[in-house]
């Protein structure tokens, strides 16, 4: 089982390493397309994942792989191939907007066996509750404690209810050590799967009634949790506190805002809730931890990134002597609401984007409560990057600016606890040249602009995502956050992203292109999510209304195009570096 | 008074145990504004606020440091070069007021000589009677008002007891620093950070690249 992992009903997994289960996120279409002319390019591998068809009356979805060919001969006769395939592929009924918004209860991602409202099911099945009466209600549960078995966090309940459970997990997890010299396993029943990652001396669990969450999805949330423990105390104390004392309990170092910080993960990456940027990171890690992306003007992205560079090569002379007060400065971000704007780096170093993420959580969980520019504070504060050191800490100076009405945060790491000073003396030279006017118009004009996406007026696509695969970042269209809408699109996108084919099979040299069509129908509304993707991007998008088969393909292709003309007003691309 | 003389600047280090309302203090110090619940800071925040006592205009450099013993070991980073210190506890937590003690020692053993430092005892409001009069409720408080004065007689120290919530004597607090520290001591700084930036001591730290631990157990 070394490239697999299956779940199957009631069995229990087994695999070498963590490693080999990143690699195999993506599952199979639900109904695979078998017209002649696409049938060689095919690709039949085992399916781990169904969406259930009894989850909405008039679910729907098709897939299908077309060679770069046939995708191009779309391109250029655009009534043929694909538009053609479609109109088979899709029923059709009159066009008609969906007006009245629908709850995430009618779209039956979760079986809802009390027949609860919207409000009732969220707080019992979903909502974090550290009481022990709706534990067993709870669709997820994350668990962190130690080899020993003490607990160190759980998503919901007290320690009185989980300790049993710890007992449980602790022996279940020694047992196939001891015997069997396996060390991840992921068990499942039923509806429901457990996995379990073992960090020794730390082992983190997951348990999830959630249909659409694979294993390797809870593995890589797993991995999260664990790399957030690393970032604030590091593996080196960690190892430490446990080496001295088998026994130790390492929630003697965490803080209440520690606890607060994995509730608000556990919450993201299960139900992108609950904060603003809390869907952005869902998808985000839905995508393979891509990186969004916000867009701006090339020429005002590179002068950002010489304001970066600039402020690296800053020196101070007194008393005779010149400091170089970047000396220790390694990366400056900066961002608006987690999205970079512009990013520096050095040649040889790069944060990953999972270390990114994992900072941008932090950051905002301590968000300044002083706006006012004349008075905001600056944060200084040390933080670990799993991916970058797992031994050592780096600092962090953060300061967010408001320029008219948009928060611009400037975050800049330094490898030295000691050099808050030049650091600032840096944030204020960045400041400085972000509120020349000049530069200040230009920049809030644009930031302004960047939520609203033009080519979204031209299209009746209600939403998309691009990915552009070889940078791993993504752009997204403006998200209302609200529960009902995050839960909805969360889920449409993890079917739309599971129900494509699972790998790009190369003939010769051929760009195969895959789509993946997927329609919900729920009561009398209509929800049609299409994908489209090659060697370059992946392409999702969901429109509100059941709509021509013709015009969808038509309208996804203009986004496309639009995307691949934008990309330099979209992408940051690999930063700016200096040597 | 023609001219406004330049204003001093006043290096200062907030010190105390997690959640006696060091960030309170300074919210309502430098906004006026106080939030219930607030998020406990990671590491540590720098903050500025001028303040004009008399004819002089003092402007403070505030370093809001995190209570969590996590990172305990940052905080001589934070007070070797401060002025002045407030070591805070809550008037109804007594392991607070043992722990303002063990700062006042930290203190004295390892800052500036001449730093100024002001004890104070926060969340008045919490045993403050709701009826305006002077009476407080019973058995809220856990640390007298005579500790307090004692602990700062015996060690120099200025003494509040404070409400963050209610703003009550939180001004005072800074005056009362203010006014204590003499106008030589604080150097005529320059206009800008410059000079105070260049005595930080680079040399001294610069080995503090790899392992870290923050963790004082």
């Amino acid at each position: 089982m070394s490239n697999g992992f299956r779940a199957r009903l009631g069995s229990i997994s087994t695999i070498q390493s963590a490693r080999s289960l990143f690699p195999t996120t993506t599952v199979e279409p639900t109904t695979a397309v078998t017209f002649t002319n696409v049938e060689p390019n095919l690709i039949g591998t085992e399916s781990t994942y169904t969406p259930s068809v009894t989850d909405s009356e008039g679910f729907l979805a098709n897939s299908g792989l077309l060679t770069d060919d046939e995708v191009s001969d779309y391109f250029q006769q655009p009534d043929e191939d694909l538009s053609e395939m479609l109109t088979d592929l899709i029923r059709h009924t009159p066009e008609e907007p969906t007006s009245a918004k629908q709850s995430f209860l009618d779209v039956n991602i979760f079986p809802n066996p009390y027949d609860l409202d919207e409000e009732e099911f969220y707080k019992r099945h979903i909502e974090i509750s550290k009481e022990d009466e709706l534990f067993h209600d709870k669709l997820k549960q994350f668990f962190i404690l130690s080899n020993a078995g003490k607990p160190i966090y759980s998503m919901n309940g007290s320690d009185e209810i989980i300790i049993g459970y710890m007992g449980v997990i602790t022996t279940i997890i020694s047992t196939f050590e001891e015997n069997m010299n396996e060390e991840i396993y992921s068990i499942s029943v039923g509806d429901m799967k457990i996995v379990a990652l073992n960090k020794s001396p730390l082992i983190l669990v997951s348990i999830s009634k959630i249909a659409h969450e694979q294993p390797n999805v809870l593995l890589s949330q797993l991995n999260m949790l664990y790399n957030y423990l690393l970032s604030i105390i590091s593996k080196p104390t960690i190892d430490r506190n446990f080496h001295n004392k088998l026994n130790y309990d390492l929630r003697r170092i965490l803080t209440q805002l520690d606890f607060h910080n994995l509730d608000c993960l556990c919450m993201k990456m299960t139900y992108g809730l609950t904060s603003y940027d809390s869907f952005n990171y869902y998808i985000s890690q839905l995508l393979n931890a891509s990186l969004q992306q916000i867009k701006i003007s090339y020429t005002a992205r590179q002068r950002l990134n010489k304001i970066l560079l600039d402020s690296k090569r800053m020196r101070q002379n007194s008393d005779d002597k010149e400091t170089d007060l970047g000396a220790d400065l390694l990366f400056s971000i900066l961002s608006v609401n987690s999205k970079i704007v512009s990013f520096m780096k050095p040649k040889n170093h790069n944060l990953t984007n999972q270390d990114l993420t994992l900072l941008f959580s932090i950051i905002n969980s301590s968000k300044s409560d002083i706006s006012n520019d004349e008075t905001s504070e600056d944060m200084w504060f040390p933080i670990c990057m799993p991916n970058f050191n797992p031994n050592g800490f780096l600092y962090v100076f953060v300061k967010t600016i408001i320029l008219q009405t948009t928060p611009v945060t400037i975050t800049l790491l330094s490898s030295n606890k000691n050099s808050f000073y030049q650091i600032r003396q840096i944030s204020n030279y960045i400041i400085h040249k972000l509120t020349k006017p000049k530069m200040l118009s230009k920049l809030t004009k644009e930031l302004h602009e960047s939520n609203t996406l033009a080519i979204l007026r031209e299209v009746p696509i209600s939403h998309f995502i691009y990915k552009n695969k070889a940078l791993n970042q993504f752009v997204m269209s403006d998200t209302d956050n609200s529960v009902n809408s995050v839960l909805q699109l969360s889920y449409f996108y993890n079917t739309l992203y599971h129900t494509k084919a699972s790998q790009m099979k190369t003939i010769g040299s051929l760009n195969i292109k895959k789509f993946s069509y997927t329609r919900w129908t729920v009561d009398e509304a209509v929800i049609t999510g299409f994908m489209l993707s090659d060697n370059n991007y992946e392409f999702y998008c969901l429109c509100n209304y059941q709509i021509n088969s013709k015009e969808l393909i038509g309208h996804c292709i203009k986004v496309i195009k639009w995307c691949e003309k934008n990309y330099n007003r979209l992408f940051i691309g690999n930063g700016v570096s200096f040597t | 008074m023609s001219y406004p003389t330049p204003a001093t600047s006043v290096k200062l280090v907030l010190l105390g145990e997690a959640a006696v309302g060091k960030s309170s203090l300074v919210l309502r110090f430098v906004s006026n504004d106080f939030q219930e619940n607030k998020e406990p800071t990671i590491g540590a925040a720098f903050l500025t606020q001028k303040c004009t006592i008399g004819e002089r205009t003092i402007k403070y450099e505030i370093w809001d440091t995190a209570g969590q013993e996590r990172f305990a070991s940052l905080a001589p980073m934070y007070y070797r070069n401060a002025q002045a210190a407030i070591v805070v506890y809550d008037i109804t937590k007594p392991a607070s007021f043992i722990k303002a003690r063990h700062w006042v020692k930290e203190l004295h053993e390892q800052a500036a000589k001449d730093i100024t430092i002001a004890l104070v005892g926060n969340k008045y409001d919490l045993v403050q009677d709701d009826d305006e009069g002077q009476g407080e409720r019973e058995g809220v408080r856990k640390v007298s008002v005579e500790e307090g004065q004692n602990l700062a007689a015996e060690e120099g120290l200025l003494f509040y007891e404070t409400s963050a919530k209610t703003s009550y004597n939180v001004n005072d607090v800074f005056i009362g620093i203010g006014n204590k520290i003499p106008e030589a001591a604080s150097l005529a700084s320059s206009p800008e950070q410059n000079n105070n930036e260049g005595r930080i001591d680079l040399s001294t730290n610069a080995s503090s690249n790899g392992n870290r631990n923050l963790c004082s157990c």
